[in-house]
C-alpha cells in the first residue's frame, strides 16, 4: 500500500502543464493543498469547495446540452466559465458524451435532447432495461435464462447478447460465433465475420471508435487546459460497485430486486464473477488517466434493507475497494440516496483510504465518520435551486461549523448541480470566506 | 382466524412468492368469495408496511411486494362479478413531471397506493402539465402524486402546480410530491401540500386526505 501522500503527490502532479501564467501555478498548487489537506483529515487553511457541476455549467453559460454534446468545444467553453467565475478548487470534469457516437451505434440505454428528449433538455437521462415509454419498452434487458451464459463468459454475452438489445446497429452481433471458438479454430471466427449485416455493423463500430476517439482527444485537451488554468482535476476515472454494474445496464433495478428472492445465487455469482474486471477498469482508469482518485458512483444499494445489502451489496463492492486501495488508488465513495444506516459498515475501511460522499445527513454521518476519512457534501442543491442568498449564508455558517471541525471536508453540493441560482453559487464562495476559514 | 387465513395472510407478508401464489389458486378453485381474499391482501399490506417502518423492510422489498400483488390481482380479478363494483379509498392521479422519465419511484408509489385500496390513474412520465389538469378534470380526482428524480424536474413540478391552481382546481386536489430532486424545501417552492419521502408515507398522506373529507 502506498503512502497516502505520494497517492496525493501523484494527483496534484504538474508534469506536462504549461500552465497559463505564474499565478495560475501558484493557484493550482494552492488548491491542490487545500484538497490534499482535507483528504488526508488534515485542516487546511480553509474549508475546499468541489462541486460536482454536472450539467450545470451549460445552463449557466447559456449553451444547451445538444450544442455541447455535439460540439465538444463548446461543452469546455462553457466548463472553464464555469470555474473562472466560481474559483472551485477542484474541477470535476464534464461527462457530457457525444451524442454523435451516440448516434452512430443507435445507442438505447439513453435519451438525450434530440434523441427521446427534446432539443432543450439540459440533462441526458438513463434509460433501464425494459423501461417503457408511452407504451413503448425502449430495449430489453438480460433475460434471467441468459445469467448461466453471463457468469460463464461475461465478454461474449456482453459482445454477441447483450450489445445487440442496446444498439440498434450491433444487432448482428448476435449471429457471431461464440468468441472463445476462436480457442480451438480461430479461422472459424472470422467465418462468422463475413456476411453483409455484420460487415456493416463492424463498420458503424470504426465509425463509432473513430468519433469517440476525437472525442476522447479533445477531452484530454481540455483536462490539462484545466490544468493550465490553475485547477487540479478531482477525479478522471470510474468503476462500479459489481451489484450495480449488473443492476443499472443488465437486469433493471426492479429485475435486479427480484431476482434477490427469485435466483439469489444468480446475481450472486454474476457480481462475484465481474468483481476482478471491476478493479481492473478502476486500475486501468487510473493509470491511464494518471489521476489516482477514482470514482464509484453507488447506485442500488440504498434501496435495500440491511441483510439485502450485507449479502448482495457490500461483500463485492468491499472486495473492489480494498483491491483498488492496495493498487495506490484513493477510491471516491459517491453515495446517492440516504446511505445513513450503512456508515458503520464503510467505516470498516482503512483510515483515510478513501473519500466519501454524502448525499443524505452528512451531519449524522461526520459523526460516524468524521476522523475516519474525507467527506464531501454538505450543500443541498434544493436550497441553491429555491433558496436565496441570504437563506444559503445562513445555512452555511451553521453547517460549516460541525462540517468543518478539524478539517477532513471538502464543500460540495448534495447532489450533482443543474439547475441552482449563480448568485446563491456565489453566496456560498462568500460564506466560506467568512465562515469557512480556519487560518488567515 | 382461521389457521388458513393466517397462513395466507403470511406467505403474503414473508414476501413467500410460490405459496402466496399457491393459496391463492387454491382458495379461488375452492370456490371462496374474491372480495374476502383482497381482504387478506389488505391485511398482509399493511403487516409490509409496518415492517418498512421499523426498518425490516426497504425499497427492494415493496417491490417485490407490488410484483407478488401484481401477479395475484391477475389471478383474483378475473373472478370479481362484473356487476361487483370494487370500493375504492379515493382516487389518485400519479405521474413524472415534464422532461423526467424517470419511474421506479412513481411506479412504486402507483403499486402501493393501490395495494392500499386506492384507485390509481397512472399518466406515465414526461407529463405535460396540461395533461395533469386534465386528469384531474376527467377522473375528478383529489389527490395527485408528482414525482420527479431531476433536479430540473422541480421547475417543470412548479409549472405543473402553477397550470393546476390558472384551471381554478388546487383547492379541488391535495398535491404530494416525491422523488429523489424533492424534499420539504422544493415542496414549499413549488407550493405542494406534502412530502413523501418514501411510497408509504405516501399512502399514510393519501390515507389522511381522504379520511379528512
Amino acid at each position: 500500500m502506498s503512502e497516502i501522500s505520494n497517492i496525493l503527490k501523484k494527483w496534484a502532479s504538474k508534469e506536462g502543464v504549461q500552465f497559463k501564467s505564474s499565478e495560475a501555478e501558484k493557484e493550482f498548487e494552492e488548491r491542490a493543498q487545500r484538497v490534499g489537506e482535507a483528504i488526508q483529515l488534515k485542516v487546511p487553511d480553509r474549508i475546499p469547495i468541489a462541486p460536482d457541476a454536472e450539467f450545470f455549467p451549460p445552463i449557466y453559460a447559456g449553451v444547451s446540452l445538444k450544442e455541447v454534446m455535439y460540439d465538444y468545444n463548446k461543452a469546455y467553453a462553457a466548463w472553464s466559465k464555469t470555474l473562472i467565475d466560481f474559483k472551485w478548487d477542484a474541477a470535476m470534469p464534464p461527462f457530457t458524451y457525444s451524442g454523435k457516437v451516440f448516434e452512430i451505434l443507435r445507442y438505447r440505454q439513453i435519451y438525450w435532447p434530440g434523441c427521446g428528449l427534446k432539443d432543450d433538455a439540459t440533462i441526458y437521462q438513463f434509460i433501464e432495461p425494459w423501461q417503457q415509454i408511452k407504451g413503448e419498452v425502449i430495449y430489453e434487458g438480460m433475460k434471467p435464462e441468459e445469467y448461466d451464459w453471463f457468469i460463464e463468459d461475461p465478454s461474449d454475452y456482453i459482445i454477441r447478447g447483450f450489445l445487440p438489445k442496446i444498439s440498434g446497429v450491433l444487432a448482428p452481433f448476435r449471429n457471431l460465433y461464440p468468441i472463445h471458438a476462436i480457442c480451438c479454430w480461430y479461422q472459424g471466427l472470422f467465418e462468422s465475420l463475413a456476411t453483409p449485416d455484420i460487415d456493416k455493423a463492424f463498420q458503424a463500430l470504426a465509425d463509432a471508435a473513430r468519433e469517440t476517439s476525437k472525442w476522447l482527444m479533445s477531452f484530454i485537451g481540455f483536462v490539462m487546459e484545466l490544468k493550465s488554468m490553475g485547477f487540479p482535476v478531482f477525479t478522471l476515472s470510474a468503476t462500479h460497485a459489481p451489484f450495480d454494474f449488473i443492476a443499472n445496464f443488465f437486469r433493471g433495478t426492479r429485475g435486479a430486486f427480484l431476482d434477490i428472492y427469485r435466483i439469489p445465487e444468480k446475481i450472486k455469482a454474476a457480481c462475484k464473477k465481474i468483481t476482478p474486471f471491476m478493479v481492473e477498469a478502476g486500475i486501468v482508469g487510473a493509470k491511464a488517466t494518471g489521476n489516482p482518485i477514482v470514482s464509484i458512483f453507488l447506485h442500488k444499494g440504498v434501496f435495500m434493507n440491511i441483510n439485502q445489502y450485507k449479502e448482495f451489496y457490500w461483500p463485492t463492492l468491499k472486495e473492489v475497494l480494498l483491491k483498488l486501495i492496495d493498487n495506490g488508488i484513493l477510491p471516491y465513495v459517491y453515495t446517492e440516496g440516504d446511505y445513513t444506516k450503512y456508515l458503520d459498515i464503510i467505516k470498516d475501511m482503512p483510515k483515510g483510504r478513501i473519500i466519501y460522499h454524502v448525499e443524505k445527513d452528512i451531519f449524522k454521518a461526520k459523526e460516524i465518520l468524521g476522523d475516519k476519512f474525507c467527506l464531501t457534501g454538505g450543500i443541498p442543491v434544493s436550497l441553491l435551486q429555491a433558496g436565496t442568498p441570504k437563506k444559503v449564508e445562513e445555512y452555511c455558517e451553521k453547517a460549516f461549523e460541525v462540517l468543518g471541525e478539524n478539517g477532513g471536508f471538502i464543500l460540495d453540493t448534495d447532489l450533482p448541480l443543474a439547475e441552482a441560482k449563480p448568485e446563491n453559487l456565489k453566496a456560498v464562495n462568500d460564506a466560506i470566506l467568512k465562515y469557512g476559514v480556519y487560518r488567515k | 382466524m382461521k389457521e388458513s387465513v393466517r397462513e395466507y395472510i403470511d406467505s403474503l407478508a414473508n414476501l413467500k412468492e410460490e405459496r402466496a401464489l399457491r393459496l391463492t389458486r387454491e382458495r379461488l378453485e375452492a370456490g371462496e368469495d374474491p372480495l374476502k381474499l383482497i381482504d387478506d391482501i389488505m391485511k398482509a399490506m399493511n403487516i409490509v408496511g409496518r415492517r418498512f417502518e421499523e426498518g425490516e423492510y426497504f425499497i427492494a422489498d415493496l417491490m417485490m411486494a407490488a410484483e407478488i400483488l401484481r401477479e395475484i390481482m391477475s389471478l383474483i380479478e378475473p373472478r370479481i362479478k362484473p356487476d361487483v363494483k370494487p370500493r375504492f379509498l379515493g382516487r389518485v392521479i400519479v405521474g413524472t413531471v415534464e422532461g423526467d422519465i424517470h419511474d421506479i419511484g412513481k411506479d412504486l408509489a402507483a403499486s402501493m397506493l393501490k395495494a392500499n385500496g386506492f384507485e390509481v390513474i397512472d399518466l406515465g412520465v414526461d407529463v405535460p402539465p396540461e395533461e395533469f389538469v386534465k386528469a384531474i378534470k376527467e377522473y375528478n380526482a383529489n389527490i395527485v402524486g408528482i414525482s420527479a428524480l431531476l433536479t430540473m424536474g422541480v421547475e417543470s413540478m412548479k409549472r405543473t402546480i402553477e397550470k393546476i391552481k390558472e384551471a381554478g382546481l388546487r383547492d379541488k386536489v391535495k398535491i404530494m410530491i416525491g422523488g429523489g430532486a424533492t424534499n420539504e424545501i422544493i415542496k414549499e417552492y413549488v407550493g405542494a401540500d406534502a412530502y413523501a419521502p418514501n411510497p408509504l408515507v405516501g399512502v399514510k398522506l393519501a390515507k389522511e386526505w381522504t379520511r379528512n373529507e
